[in-house]
């Protein structure tokens, strides 16, 4: 048939309404208190090199208005017909046109940054959120972050992470209030660094 | 401005629990069921299903029943209601020409091939109450049968019958499988000028009265166009979509739609040659006086493809388009009778002071 | 259209959807209890209420445009050797979608159990043919008055 075993689609998320509610309710949390690790969903089948929650939360907010991109090192068949298959999301060639754009701490390149769209001062909302794939948060080097939403401020430390994407996130603060948002996605749980949050290493 | 007014919870909860009893109406009358309303309403389910934009004749009853009737308002809960559902896709373009044929006649053509099919229509009835409907109910009558069906595959009189001489206007073909985008108002605002997928789109759901009042206003001689029905198509097509995870498109079902495609003459202009013009309808559902208004208004809206000066309501895109919309104008028009305590506190205080301004410019005035 | 470029396989699979796309969950249910009662599956994607935006073309052939949303109810399953099925329906019946796709699962697996089709493609050509018999009864006979001398 159609589809062969190489490509055979998983399953998506266990009831789909509650589960991507849980998954948004978590994001908010994480993007709304930087530097607070929430969990990603349990049980959850990963295609091609998507972890946990990067998948859960692709399946949870990608939609069919939502294009996406995936760094060419994590970009296969199986991720890209997963993710049509349950959001119906349009995987796209270029970052600029991405709402989503997904890429792995490890093995990505990191030239893509700066042509991700940032908005514009009228629709500052019209930027990217990025996700970037790491193991976990007890890295050797610790982010300090300030900023709305923190008290006083929090300590954060994403394992690993390249020097490339902190000096471009220190330099899309300063885009205020454009910019991109910044999603950390360790296999079992999930940080954000919004626009709004200063980083200091 | 609004300022927010609290202290009317228990009235409006009272209020809300009066409207169920009214909704309800005398309990001893048997309680309307929405299978009812589905077979025996019709064709309000077919207008709210147009106008709510949402082909679900079960969705449509239960709206007509929960609106005590009131079709706007029952149009109001389907697009309420499709804003919680995902989109899950584009159907391929539905072919009105496989139609399976209920109702179709032509104006234009006496004898024509497939013939003139009436279907079930009010034309020709004498439009006199019969009172054995209340006295003794609804009989049971099983229509009359042919011998044979329709022939679903009857000629389009435009395409097929009016084009052979070349004496009409070509409607430009695109591949089912373009790219190209086609404008959508549910994803996007409508902007202006408004490209023909839009204008179509808009129409289709807009307000039966509204089109209706202006398809009339072009016949009258607001927008000189006389048009003919060339046909009216009354059944069901068959819907398709082609699923990320298949190869091939599939079937979804069907959907009971009425078209309906006028032709115009047309004297000709800078940009065209004398000849036949287009106008087209098309809702869900039978609805034949909205698909006949839409054709017309639809003709009106090609004046500037067809290089023609606009002189008439029913040709601003700008004032037919903004104004269709029967949930966008109650919205608007019904809004005023909502609390406007504070701006009208200071209109008043405005008034109050013109008053004594002038009182103090011209005292002999204010004597008077 | 794409048609025909289908090969036998997806032809025949195209056509066996439709089938069970038309019927209903009262109509399938029966069929289900005897070809595939007790076989264990998994849902790829459970059953889902949504909406298709139904396209029209201007003039009946002309330019596409959007002339409205329908409901569909999808269902993706997974029985327990790995096949894959999938119901795409016309309106909200999550149990219908569901049947569909594992159906079309099911004959992939076994080609005999969709014999039951043609039971349900008959009925839905009589009653087909019932309407448009009906339809035809209102088809007008045009005579021509003589006048005059004889």
């Amino acid at each position: 048939m159609d589809l062969g075993p190489l490509t055979a689609p998983l399953s998506g998320l266990e009831n789909p309404a509650f589960a991507s509610n849980r998954i948004f309710r978590d994001v908010l949390e994480a993007l709304s208190r930087p530097g607070t690790v929430v969990p990603a969903p349990e049980n959850l089948e990963t295609p091609g090199k998507l972890n946990r929650a990067a998948t859960g939360f692709l399946l949870a907010l990608a939609d069919m208005e939502t294009p996406v991109w995936l760094s060419p090192d994590i970009r296969d068949i199986q991720t890209e017909k997963h993710l049509k298959f349950h959001t119906g999301c349009p995987v796209v060639d270029q970052c600029g046109q991405a709402v989503f754009a997904v890429a792995d701490a490890r093995t990505s390149n990191f030239d893509f940054l700066n042509s991700l769209a940032v908005g514009n001062p009228e629709m500052p909302h019209q930027s990217a959120t990025l996700l970037i794939m790491i193991d976990g948060f007890t890295g050797p080097a610790a982010l300090t972050l300030t900023g709305p939403g923190i008290h006083s401020k929090a300590v954060l430390a994403p394992d690993p992470i390249p020097d490339a994407l902190i000096q471009w996130a220190q330099a899309n603060q300063r885009l205020f209030p454009c910019g991109v948002d910044l999603i950390f996605a360790a296999t079992s749980s999930l940080a954000a660094l919004p626009r709004t949050t200063r980083i200091e290493v | 401005m609004y300022v927010a007014v609290k202290g009317g919870e228990r009235a409006i909860e009272n209020a809300h629990k009066l409207l169920a009893e009214k909704r309800r109406g005398n309990p001893d009358i048997p309680e309307i069921k929405t299978d009812q309303i589905r077979e025996q309403l019709t064709l309000s389910v077919s207008r709210v299903m147009a106008e709510g934009s949402l082909y679900d004749p079960d969705l449509a009853s239960l709206a007509i029943k929960q609106a005590r009737g009131d079709l706007i308002e029952a149009v109001f809960l389907m697009r309420a209601y499709r804003t919680t559902l995902p989109r899950f896709g584009y159907s391929l373009p539905i072919d009105t020409g496989t139609m399976q044929i209920s109702r179709r006649i032509s104006a234009t053509y006496k004898d024509l091939p497939g013939g003139q099919v009436l279907g079930p229509t009010f034309d020709y009835t004498h439009r006199l109450l019969d009172f054995t409907l209340t006295a003794n109910g609804e009989e049971p009558l099983e229509a009359e049968s042919s011998s044979e069906g329709v022939d679903n595959t009857m000629p389009r009189v435009l395409d097929d019958l009016l084009n052979h001489e070349g004496l009409i206007q070509q409607e430009e073909r695109v591949s089912d499988e373009s790219h190209e985008p086609v404008g959508d108002l549910t994803r996007q605002p409508l902007e202006f000028p408004a490209d023909r997928d839009i204008r179509l789109q808009n129409l289709s759901r807009g307000d039966e009265g509204f089109i209706l009042s202006l398809g009339y206003s072009t016949q009258r001689g607001y927008a000189r166009n006389h048009a003919f029905v060339g046909e009216i198509r009354y059944g069901s097509v068959d819907v398709e979509i082609a699923p990320e995870e298949l190869d091939f498109p599939i079937h979804l079902g069907e959907i009971d739609i009425t078209e309906c495609e006028n032709v115009n003459q047309f004297k000709g202009s800078k940009t065209a040659p004398p000849q036949f013009t287009r106008g087209y309808g098309l809702t869900f559902g039978q609805n034949e006086r909205k698909a006949i208004a839409m054709a017309l208004v639809d003709r009106a809206l090609r004046d500037k493809e067809m290089g023609e000066e606009v002189t008439s309501p029913a040709q601003d895109e700008e004032f037919v388009l903004s104004h269709s919309d029967n949930i966008e104008a109650t919205g608007f028009v019904e809004h005023i009778k909502l609390p406007h305590y504070v701006d009208f506190q200071s209109e008043l205080e405005l008034v109050r002071k013109m008053r004594r301004e002038q009182a103090e410019q011209h005292p002999q005035r204010a004597a008077e | 259209m794409a048609e025909a470029a289908l090969t036998a396989d997806q032809a025949l699979r195209k056509q066996r959807m439709e089938s069970l796309a038309r019927s209903s969950k009262q109509e399938l249910e029966p069929f289900w209890k005897e070809h595939g009662q007790d076989l264990p599956y998994s849902y790829l994607r459970e059953p889902e209420i949504g909406l298709v935006m139904v396209r029209g073309r201007a003039g009946g052939t002309g330019q596409r445009f959007n002339l409205g949303e329908m409901t569909v109810t999808r269902c993706s399953v997974r029985l327990s050797d790995g096949t894959v099925g999938h119901g795409y329906v016309k309106g909200r019946d999550k149990r219908h979608a569901e049947l569909a796709a594992l159906f079309d699962a099911r004959f992939v697996q076994d080609d005999s159990t969709a014999g039951f089709l043609d039971i349900l493609n008959n009925r839905r050509k009589a009653e087909r043919d019932n309407q448009s018999a009906k339809a035809a009864a209102t088809k007008v006979d045009f005579y021509t008055m003589v006048r005059g001398e004889d």
